[in-house]
C-alpha cells in the first residue's frame, strides 16, 4: 500500500516520532477519514445543551400558549388562539407599546452615552485601549440584580444622592429619585451600555483614519466629517449595539421592577406577573412568544439593513 | 508654464524654521524650504527621514513645535486642514467606501459649497483628466489599485488646489503600473502647472518625476537641486550613497596646484579642482559605477582589482571586485565593453577619470 517515498518530498532527518498510545491512535482513525463524525463530535454536546435547555423550554411556552387555565391555575393543554387575542386587548397592547417606547428610549440614550465613549477609547493608544475596555466590561462581574440594588441604595429617599443633596442644602427633602420611569430607564441604560459601547467600538476602531483627514483635507469640518464619513462608517456597530441594547431592554423585567416600582408596567413584567403571580402560564407564554417573536422581527430587520450576525456576538 | 510673470522668489510653499517635536524627538529639525509656483518638487529620504511630517505639516494634519509655515504669502501654521487651499493624495488612496466614485469627487465641492449646477461637469472633467470617466458609477472597492489612485488623483485636482500634496501615492502600486502612473503624474503637471509637492523614498521615481528634489535624512535637508545636479554633484556622502549607486573611495590630498589639488585615492593620482583643502587632508571620492571602466593596460592610474561577482542586470553588466586592503569596486559597463567581459576570479586593472570623481568631506558632518 505505501507509496515510495520521494526523494525530495522527505528530505528531513526522521525524527522519532511521539508515540501515540493505542486507545487514541484507534480513536483518531475512526475519526479522521469521517467529517461528519468531526463535525458530530465538535458542535454535538453545545448543540444537544440548546437542544435540552432552550428548544424543549421554548417548545413547551409555544404550546402551552395554546392552551388554557383551569380555575385551579392548571394548564389545560389544547389547540386555541384566545390567548393572543386577549392580547389585542387595549391594556396588553398599550404595555407591549410603553415597553417598545421605553426600550427604545433606552436604545437612543445608551447610543447617546456610549457612541463618544466608543470613540473615546478607539482613539486611545493601542496599549490603553485594552484598559478601558477592561473597565466597561467590570460591572459584568457582579451580578446584575445586585446591582440593581444599589442602585436603589443610592436613589431612595434616604439614600446617598438625597443624603448628600439635603447636607449640602441644595434641596429641603428628599428628592422623588426611586420608583419611576426615569429611574427604570436610568438603571437599563447603565446595565445595557457595554452592550452599545462595545460593537461601536469594533466599528470606529476599524475605521481608516485616513479617511477622515480625507474628509478635512477635502475641506469639510469636524462636524460635518462626522455626519458624512464617521457615522455612515460606523453604523453597522451603531446597528449592532441597538439591537443588543433595545432586545433585553424589553425583557429585563427585574429592573424595571425594582426602579421602576408599581408603577411601570412593562412586557417583561406582565409576562414574569403572569407566571408567579396570576398563576395564567398560557398567557403568560402567549406574552412570552409575541415578545420573541418582535425580538425575531428585529433581528431580521437589522440584516436586512446589512448587518452582519458577526457583529451581534 | 505657471504664472511666468511671478518672480520665482515668491515661494508658492514657504517653510520658515519648521521644528517638529514629538516629546524631546526632533523629527524635523530648523526646516527652511521654498516651493516654487508650478513646480514638481519632491521630498525624497529614507524612513523617518522628516519627509512626511514635513507635508503633514504643510496639509495640516501636523504643526509645527517652532517656525512658520507659508501658502501664497498667507501663514497657515495655525490654520486646520479644512481652511487651507492644498489637496492631498494619500497612500492608501483614502477613498470614502460608502460614496460611488463621482460621489467621492464631488465630495469637496459639496462641502465647499459650489454652485449645484456647476458639480457634474467639474467632477465629470475631473475623472477626464485621469481617464476613469466611464467608472463615475463604480463603488471604490470595484476598482485596482492603480484605478482607485487616479480617482483620489481627480478628487484632489476637482477642486483646483494651490498646491497638490502628494504622500507616497504609488508606492502600494506594482512596478509596471508604478511606471505608467509616473508618466501620467509628469502628463498632469505639465498640463495643469499646478504645484506638486511629492514625497518618496523611492530614489528612482523622484529622479524621473522632478523639477527639483529635497533630499532630506534625520529631520534635515541634505541638499536641493534639479535631478542631474543631485546625482551628478552629491554635496554630502549620504546623499551620494542615497541617490544610485556610487563607489566611496578614502583619499588624500598630496600637493596644491594651480587648478586645484593632487588627490590620491587607492593608488590612483588625480587632479582635482578643491581648493580648500591643505595637502596631507583626508576626503572621500564618489565614483559612480559607470564611470569605473576597465584601464587600457596596467598602469600608474589604475586599480588593481579581481573580479569577485559578475551580475547580468539586463541593460548591462555588474561587476563586483575586489581591490586592494579589501575594499570592493563596483562597476557596470554596456554589453560589448571590455568590462562586461570580465569574469569571477579574474584580476582586472580598473580606472576611472578625475571629472568622474566628486570629492566629499572624509566625516560625515552632524552624523547621529
Amino acid at each position: 500500500m505505501s507509496a515510495p517515498v520521494h526523494p525530495l518530498r522527505d528530505r528531513r532527518p526522521a525524527a522519532p516520532q511521539p508515540r501515540t498510545p493505542a486507545p487514541i491512535r484507534s480513536m483518531l482513525d475512526t475519526i479522521r477519514p469521517r467529517p461528519w463524525l468531526r463535525k458530530l463530535l465538535l458542535a454535538g454536546p453545545a448543540g444537544l445543551w440548546l437542544l435540552l435547555f432552550q428548544g424543549v423550554p421554548l417548545a413547551l411556552i409555544l404550546v402551552t400558549s395554546f392552551g388554557a387555565r383551569t380555575g385551579s391555575g392548571a394548564v389545560a393543554y389544547g389547540f386555541s388562539f384566545a390567548n393572543y387575542f386577549r392580547f389585542a386587548d387595549p391594556l396588553y397592547l398599550g404595555i407591549l407599546v410603553d415597553s417598545f417606547a421605553m426600550a427604545l428610549g433606552v436604545t437612543i440614550i445608551t447610543l447617546v452615552v456610549g457612541y463618544p465613549l466608543a470613540y473615546f477609547i478607539a482613539a486611545q493608544p493601542p496599549e490603553r485601549r485594552t484598559r478601558w475596555l477592561f473597565l466597561v466590561i467590570v460591572p459584568f462581574w457582579t451580578s446584575m440584580l445586585i446591582r440593581t440594588y444599589g442602585w436603589i441604595f443610592l436613589l431612595r429617599g434616604n439614600g446617598l444622592i438625597n443624603t448628600l443633596l439635603m447636607r449640602l442644602g441644595v434641596t429641603e427633602g428628599p428628592l422623588n429619585l426611586l420608583y419611576n420611569n426615569g429611574a427604570a430607564v436610568l438603571g437599563l441604560v447603565y446595565m445595557l451600555l457595554p452592550f452599545m459601547v462595545l460593537p461601536v467600538y469594533t466599528s470606529v476602531e476599524k475605521l481608516d483614519t485616513n479617511l477622515i483627514r480625507a474628509a478635512y483635507d477635502l475641506g469639510a469640518r469636524p462636524a460635518g466629517t462626522f455626519r458624512k464619513i464617521i457615522l455612515p462608517l460606523t453604523m453597522p456597530g451603531v446597528a449592532a449595539g441597538s439591537v443588543l441594547v433595545m432586545v433585553p431592554a424589553m425583557g429585563l423585567f427585574y429592573v424595571a421592577d425594582l426602579l421602576g416600582g408599581a408603577k411601570t408596567v412593562l412586557i417583561g413584567n406582565l409576562i414574569q406577573d403572569q407566571f408567579t403571580q396570576a398563576n395564567d402560564w398560557p398567557f403568560g407564554s402567549a406574552a412570552s412568544v409575541i415578545l420573541s417573536a418582535l425580538t425575531l422581527v428585529l433581528i431580521f430587520l437589522y440584516v436586512r439593513s446589512g448587518g452582519k450576525e458577526e457583529e451581534l456576538l | 508654464m505657471g504664472e511666468v510673470g511671478r518672480p520665482l522668489t515668491v515661494g508658492k510653499v514657504v517653510l520658515e524654521n519648521v521644528v517638529k517635536k514629538y516629546g524631546s524627538v526632533e523629527v524635523v529639525r530648523e526646516l527652511n524650504l521654498t516651493v516654487r509656483q508650478g513646480e514638481f518638487l519632491t521630498l525624497l529620504g529614507p524612513s523617518g527621514c522628516g519627509k512626511t511630517t514635513t507635508l503633514m505639516m504643510i496639509a495640516g494634519f501636523e504643526f509645527p513645535s517652532a517656525g512658520r509655515v507659508l501658502i501664497d504669502g498667507q501663514d497657515v501654521t495655525g490654520l486646520p486642514p479644512f481652511l487651507r487651499n492644498v489637496n492631498t493624495v494619500f497612500q492608501n488612496y483614502a477613498l470614502f467606501p460608502h460614496m460611488k466614485v463621482a460621489d467621492n469627487v464631488a465630495f469637496g465641492l459639496r462641502t465647499r459649497r459650489t454652485a449645484r449646477a456647476e458639480i457634474p461637469g467639474r467632477v465629470r472633467h475631473a475623472l477626464s483628466l485621469v481617464q476613469m470617466e466611464q467608472y463615475a458609477n463604480r463603488w471604490p472597492r470595484q476598482l485596482s489599485g492603480g484605478q482607485q489612485q487616479r480617482v483620489a488623483l481627480a478628487r484632489a485636482l476637482v477642486l483646483r488646489p494651490e498646491v497638490l500634496l502628494l504622500d507616497e501615492p504609488l508606492g502600494a502600486l506594482d512596478l509596471k503600473l508604478r511606471k505608467e502612473m509616473q508618466v501620467e503624474l509628469k502628463h498632469l503637471h505639465r498640463k495643469l502647472g499646478t504645484t506638486f509637492l511629492f514625497v518618496t523614498h523611492d530614489q528612482e521615481e523622484a529622479l524621473t518625476l522632478s523639477d527639483r528634489i529635497v533630499v532630506m535624512n534625520g529631520g534635515r535637508i541634505e541638499q536641493i537641486g534639479p535631478a542631474a545636479e543631485i546625482y551628478d554633484r552629491p554635496r554630502t556622502r549620504f546623499v551620494a550613497e542615497f541617490i544610485g549607486e556610487t563607489n566611496l573611495l578614502p583619499a588624500r590630498v598630496l600637493e596644491r596646484t594651480a587648478a586645484g589639488a593632487v588627490v590620491e585615492a587607492v593608488g590612483v593620482r588625480l587632479p582635482l579642482p578643491v581648493r580648500e583643502l591643505p595637502p596631507g587632508d583626508q576626503l572621500v571620492l564618489s565614483v559612480r559605477p559607470e564611470r569605473v571602466r576597465v584601464a587600457g593596460a596596467p598602469g600608474r592610474a589604475s586599480i588593481e582589482a579581481r573580479v569577485s561577482d559578475r551580475i547580468y542586470v539586463g541593460s548591462g553588466v555588474k561587476i563586483i571586485a575586489r581591490g586592494p586592503d579589501g575594499m570592493t569596486i563596483t562597476a557596470t559597463g554596456m554589453p560589448g565593453t571590455p568590462l562586461a567581459a570580465c569574469q569571477p576570479g579574474e584580476p582586472v586593472s580598473l580606472t576611472f577619470d578625475a571629472d568622474a570623481c566628486v570629492p566629499l568631506p572624509a566625516a560625515e558632518e552632524g552624523a547621529a
